[in-house]
């Protein structure tokens, strides 16, 4: 399929090239290519709204969406050329094209890269089930302290917890750290877990350790929320742009015509 | 202590609905949601709750991006207008700068020198373009 | 009101028999059964009050007549009743069988485009689970209803039964019964010679005569093996050849064993249930299979497995390494029982068979084989062996010990391609009125996750104590379905389910409004994944999925998955 899409740009510049030599304005029908090619692109969105129907797998129509964008940029170029637009209108719709390009490059990289760091992550949860999960170690996490305080008669992890823990279970943290795969959760937890241990007698270092565990498996909480939102958070950019995109094309390809009469 | 890790699990838990448009709001809040959601219209069934539900991903998505379109569309037509260029604000129609030699020959007419449809308004368009 | 003090509507609550198998069994058709020898036989006193003879006649049986040539049930059917001749003469073929042609083999009917097309532009229900109400109490078609026999007619019967072997059946006589109880398809055609008239009892109601009557239960039992016994010997191959009387003397010899647990689903779910127990963890399930044959033993006969799975395992090391997996039809010793016969001399098992869950076994002694079976064999299987690197031993082990090879269409997500976008949970839904039927979690092991959908089993035990028969296997394929309007909302098959696959809804009107019955107690229903039976194009949620990650796959297949496979 590459192939046959890096085949089909070729062919346009080539054909382009002679149009030009022959005196003729080419520029109607490269852009007129250049509209369907991206009005096809449009259409995955519209298949994965029409789930129902049997319209061929949904893998497939994903492959050709990244082709088709990949040979749209080939389009581009062939239509207007490595000069940027001088135009509003038209450094509008260029800026577009560059945003839904690039967010949909850095979107497949994400999908590519982004599942084997959540499965090698483990504790698999579904994305709509974190504050749940969240709510249900934080809630473990204060009935140990309550615990801990009325087996030992002191408060001194239940003050701790408060001052510096509670913060964690509050909700997902170290959003950007989990992103980028740095061990930053894992430094903080280890310290703010040995900062204190010298205060407490061995009835609430075993409470302690009950905290520690929780905080691993806060942390795993935490990885698949910073991945999968990223996952999530990238189409936010992708597709309105995409829309926006599909306007000013429109636009563009309307006045285009109009004014090359 | 229980093992608290999160196991993934086979399990009698509920069906999660992504294909609904709201979703709790104490979840936002990174709590657990209520057992009966919002409902189609995003009403919610605690009416004194201190929360409000929240669109789903999808529906969050669908709305920004039909939003974006509609707002680029308004401001193509707005940048037509006579408001817009009493504002200096560029029009839909620049092509950007001509070059001197067509700038001076275009200097009277301005674009309509070469092009019919310019300020010929809808009618003019559609005639233009048969 | 509904519970939470919520407005509700009220319908009367479904009960077993509101639905009768046969719209036209009156007292007096009751009246004249029971005055058959079969049935008059039987001692009604040993019915429970709940569930009277006279009521399993009354709903969980038909009468159905047929004329000549007409077909009664077709090889390769599945089917959910068993039928007593009353009147006429049928016949059974033999194997190997009407050609499918004949038998007006049904295409699969899946919704038409048009149809398909206004499913998707009509929106779905503003509310989860919303039904009919109006409609639900008591409508619509059970399976059974939708009779897949009902339309053909073989034509030429004289020619047929010249051309095929068959034997005849009369009045007095049962057929489909191993299909109905065994939840098997139908493993041979039979049609009407003559006029007939036949009692069609559905599998609830044959459970509970064989149940209650010690009559029944041996005589169901006793032809359960004799004629089972005789089909699963002809689907071998190197049984193949052998004529009927030769096969008749193997049949008499062969020993027909039950190995295992017939509550493994129920053991298999407590002991998931139960909490990881630490350092002293429960030991390797392997160690609690019942032994069929063990390694070491002597070679002195094949094992054929009728039904469940068996586990083939040999001693590695300090440790029991498991080789493979055997399911139905399947056979092991053959290969060292021959080498036996060749050598003269006794062969030792190099593997040991056992069992999983639990396993019907026929044995098949050293002397039949070698006076019927070895002489003519011209090509003899090697025994078992796998090319796996031992680290791909656990995903193995995880497929067999936690029993996801019992499945046909288990949901496999490969979480290394997975972007978690639940697209496949948003499909499922708009295939089904707004509603999922699974959930994107479950048992990891590696990359692979087993979700929490429908596996559509070999051997289906949700459908083991349905009341109703609500739950059954589509005529199409066997796809394990759940008929909404005849499902009593009991709970027993997501109770039953070993797997947590099938959920309990609380049902609602159109407008939302919770439906609950007389006593104010809210309405369910079980819901399950249909494989989006009827739909074309097959599970919405395999063609959904944008990054190839989910595939529904089973049996042997189900291994291949990250690992080399075995080597027959």
């Amino acid at each position: 399929m590459w192939g046959v899409a890096a085949g089909a740009v070729g062919a346009l510049a080539l054909w382009r090239l002679h149009a030009l030599g022959s005196g003729r304005n080419p520029d109607v029908v490269t852009g007129g290519w250049l509209l369907l090619s991206v009005l096809a692109l449009a259409l995955y969105g519209a298949r994965r709204r029409l789930r129902v129907l049997p319209l061929g797998p949904a893998s497939a129509w994903l492959a050709l969406h990244v082709i088709g964008g990949v040979a749209c940029v080939g389009l581009y170029l062939v239509h207007a050329g490595l000069a940027w637009p001088s135009g509003a209108a038209d450094q509008a719709l260029a800026a577009l094209f560059l945003v839904v390009f690039v967010s949909g490059t850095v979107g497949h990289l994400l999908q590519a890269l982004l599942p084997i760091r959540l499965t090698r992550a483990g504790d698999e949860i579904i994305y709509e089930r974190i504050p749940a999960e969240i709510a249900r170690l934080r809630a473990q996490a204060e009935s140990t302290i309550v615990e801990a305080a009325s087996a030992c008669g002191h408060d001194t992890l239940g003050t701790y917890y408060a001052q510096s823990l509670a913060w964690y279970f509050d909700r997902p943290r170290f959003t950007l750290q989990h992103v980028l795969g740095t061990a930053a959760a894992q430094a903080w937890e280890a310290r703010k877990l040995a900062a204190v241990e010298r205060l407490l007698d061995p009835r609430e270092r075993a409470s302690l350790a009950g905290l520690a565990h929780l905080c691993r498996a806060k942390r795993a909480v935490d990885v698949q929320y910073a991945l999968q939102t990223l996952l999530r958070r990238w189409t936010y950019l992708h597709a309105p742009a995409a829309a926006a995109f599909l306007v000013m094309a429109a636009w563009h390809s309307m006045a285009a015509f109009v004014y090359s009469r | 202590m229980d093992d608290p890790r999160i196991t993934s699990r086979s399990d009698r838990s509920p069906y999660e609905r992504p294909n609904l448009g709201w979703r709790c709001g104490r979840a936002a809040r990174w709590d657990r949601p209520c057992a009966a959601g919002p409902g189609p219209d995003g009403s919610c069934p605690h009416r004194d709750g201190p929360c409000r539900p929240r669109r789903a991903h999808r529906r969050r998505l669908g709305l920004l991006s039909l939003g974006v379109a509609l707002w680029t569309l308004a401001m193509v037509v707005f940048l037509m207008t006579d408001l817009a260029d009493r504002a200096g604000l560029p029009s839909s129609l620049d092509a950007g700068p001509l070059s001197p030699a067509h700038a001076i020959a275009t200097a009277d007419l301005g674009c309509a020198a070469c092009h019919q449809a310019d300020g010929a308004g809808l009618s003019g368009w559609v005639s233009v373009a048969m | 009101m509904a519970p939470g003090g919520r407005p509700a509507a009220i319908v009367g609550r479904l009960a077993r028999w509101d639905v009768p198998f046969g719209a036209d069994m009156s007292d007096a058709i009751v009246d004249a059964l029971l005055e058959r020898p079969e049935i008059a036989a039987i001692r009604a006193d040993r019915f429970p009050a709940g569930v009277p003879l006279r009521g399993i006649l009354r709903n969980d049986a038909r009468i159905v007549t047929l004329s000549p040539g007409e077909i009664a049930v077709r090889e390769g059917d599945y089917g959910n009743s068993a039928f007593l001749i009353l009147d006429g003469d049928l016949r059974v073929v033999l194997p190997p069988g009407l050609p499918r042609e004949t038998l007006g083999r049904q295409t699969p009917r899946n919704a038409g485009w048009l149809a398909t097309l206004a499913r998707a532009l009509r929106p779905s229900p503003k509310f989860p689970e919303t039904r009919d109400v109006g409609a639900a109490a008591g409508a619509a078609a059970t399976a059974a209803d939708r009779d897949p026999r009902a339309l053909t007619f073989l034509q030429d019967i004289p020619a047929i039964l010249d051309r095929h072997r068959s034997v005849r059946l009369g009045a007095g006589e049962i057929f489909g019964e191993i299909a109905a109880l065994g939840r098997v398809p139908r493993s041979a055609t039979v049609f009407a010679e003559t006029p007939s008239r036949l009692l069609e009892i559905r599998w609830q109601g044959l459970r509970e005569l064989r149940r209650h009557d010690p009559g029944w239960r041996r005589m169901i039992d006793e032809r359960y093996r004799r004629n089972a016994l005789l089909n699963h010997l002809q689907a071998h191959a190197f049984f193949a050849s052998l004529d009927d009387a030769t096969l008749a003397s193997v049949a008499a010899a062969v020993r027909f064993r039950t190995y295992g647990d017939a509550d493994w689903h129920l053991q298999h779910r407590r002991g998931r249930d139960a909490p990881p127990a630490g350092a002293d963890h429960a030991a390797d399930p392997i160690d609690d299979e019942a032994v069929i044959a063990g390694e070491g033993g002597p070679a002195d006969s094949v094992y054929l497995i009728r039904s469940g799975f068996a586990r083939v395992s040999c001693i590695v090391g300090g440790g029991r390494r498991t080789v493979t997996y055997l399911g139905v039809g399947a056979q092991f010793g053959l290969a060292e029982a021959h080498t036996a016969w060749r050598a003269g001399g006794e062969v030792r098992l190099s593997q040991t068979l056992s069992a999983i869950g639990q396993v019907d076994v026929l044995r098949v002694p050293f002397r039949v084989l070698a006076e019927h079976v070895f002489p003519g064999l011209r090509e003899v299987p090697p025994p078992y062996a796998t090319q796996r690197r031992y680290e791909d031993d656990a995903f193995v082990d995880w497929l067999i010990d936690e029993r996801w090879i019992n499945g046909t269409q288990t949901m496999l997500i490969d979480l290394d391609r997975c972007v978690r976008c639940d697209d496949c949970v948003t499909a499922c839904a708009a295939t089904h009125d707004g509603n999922p039927r699974f959930v994107r979690h479950g048992p990891v092991s590696d990359h692979w996750m087993v979700a929490n959908a429908c596996m559509h089993c070999q051997d289906p035990v949700c459908m083991i104590g349905c009341p109703t028969g609500a739950i059954h296997r589509h005529e199409l394929g066997g796809v394990v379905v759940i008929n909404d309007d005849t499902c009593i909302g009991c709970g027993t098959c997501a109770a039953s389910c070993p797997y947590d696959n099938i959920r309990m809804v609380e049902i609602a009107d159109r407008s939302g409004t919770p439906v609950v019955d007389e006593a104010g107690k809210a309405v369910r229903k079980a819901t399950k994944c249909d494989l989006c039976v009827g739909q074309p194009g097959g599970p919405a949620c395999v063609r959904a999925c944008p990054q190839d990650a989910l595939r529904r796959t089973g049996g042997q297949a189900l291994l291949l998955h990250g690992v080399e496979g075995v080597r027959r």
